[in-house]
């Protein structure tokens, strides 16, 4: 049926076409083998930063639907300032994060208090990170505040910019340099508090 | 070695099952949009172009419109 209705959807897309190149085409044709492309390549990361935030798979899964009806409505409006993985990554923190507000789920997304950490040192070193066993980093993101978690997960997992984080949070680049700070500063508390060893 | 990114990927492989779940439904979603995108091109063009003639008091319109009108009925009834 849909195929009678929409010929255009069955058409094989062969050669690797790069994201910029899926949106442009799908923009152009509306043909949803493009959408699907797209889908197939960011469904999977998005589901992981979903669960990783909201620690919930139901949650998760229905956050994945509605942030890719919120990328098939608002993709005319992508201007091509950003990688499109930026764009979609910034769909989906937002969206999590609006998702732990109204639940309230996590008091440290309703609140921006920078006061007093301004003269923190960065004396967490970015190997412990990344370094940490996937098991033990996953039970300390499970014990993390969600807006530092959320931090840590662009930084370190989507290797996104001071620049691009702060236009996502909607924050200045210092200000963000100093949650990022921050937040690697309470990966290690936790991390020390459970693993002592 | 980047464990946050190998996290994702682990977190990532398990959500293939629900993931066809998913793309099936957006799928649906879209189909349904682009039916209704459809009829709305398709016919509030020549709504529009009725309430045009409608509103518009050009007689050689109407009269042009008869003739049209006529020329099918009698095609029709040959």
């Amino acid at each position: 049926m849909i195929n009678l209705l929409f010929p255009l959807i069955t058409k094989d897309i062969g050669r690797t076409l790069t994201d910029e190149e899926i949106v442009s085409e799908y923009l152009a044709t509306q043909n949803v083998a493009y959408f699907d492309k797209l889908y197939d390549r960011y469904s999977g990361k998005i589901y992981a930063k979903s669960i990783s935030l909201l620690r919930d798979e139901d949650l998760a899964e229905d956050a994945v639907q509605e942030i890719f009806m919120k990328i098939l409505l608002n993709l005319s409006k992508f201007s091509g300032k950003s990688k499109v993985s930026t764009w979609i990554y910034s769909i989906t923190y937002n969206f999590c994060i609006d998702i732990i507000r109204r639940k309230k789920k996590d008091p440290s997304m309703l609140m921006d208090n920078f006061s007093g950490d301004n003269d923190m040192i960065d004396d967490v070193d970015d190997s412990f990170l990344l370094e940490t066993n996937i098991r033990r980093l996953k039970t300390i993101l499970g014990k993390i505040p969600s807006s530092d978690k959320a931090i840590l997960l662009m930084k370190y997992q989507d290797d996104m910019s001071i620049r691009d984080i702060g236009s996502i949070l909607n924050k200045s680049e210092s200000a963000i340099k100093m949650k990022i700070k921050r937040a690697k500063h309470k990966f290690k508390t936790i991390y020390v508090e459970t693993y002592p060893d | 070695m980047n464990n946050f990114k190998e996290l994702e990927r682990q977190q990532s492989e398990a959500f293939d099952n629900a993931g066809n779940k998913i793309k099936k439904k957006l799928n649906n979603d879209i189909s349904v949009f682009s039916f209704f995108g459809s009829v709305i091109d398709l016919y509030f063009s020549r709504m529009f172009n009725v309430m045009a003639d409608l509103t518009s008091n050009d007689p050689s319109a109407e009269s042009n419109k008869d003739d049209d009108d006529n020329i099918d009925i009698n095609a029709l009834l040959k």
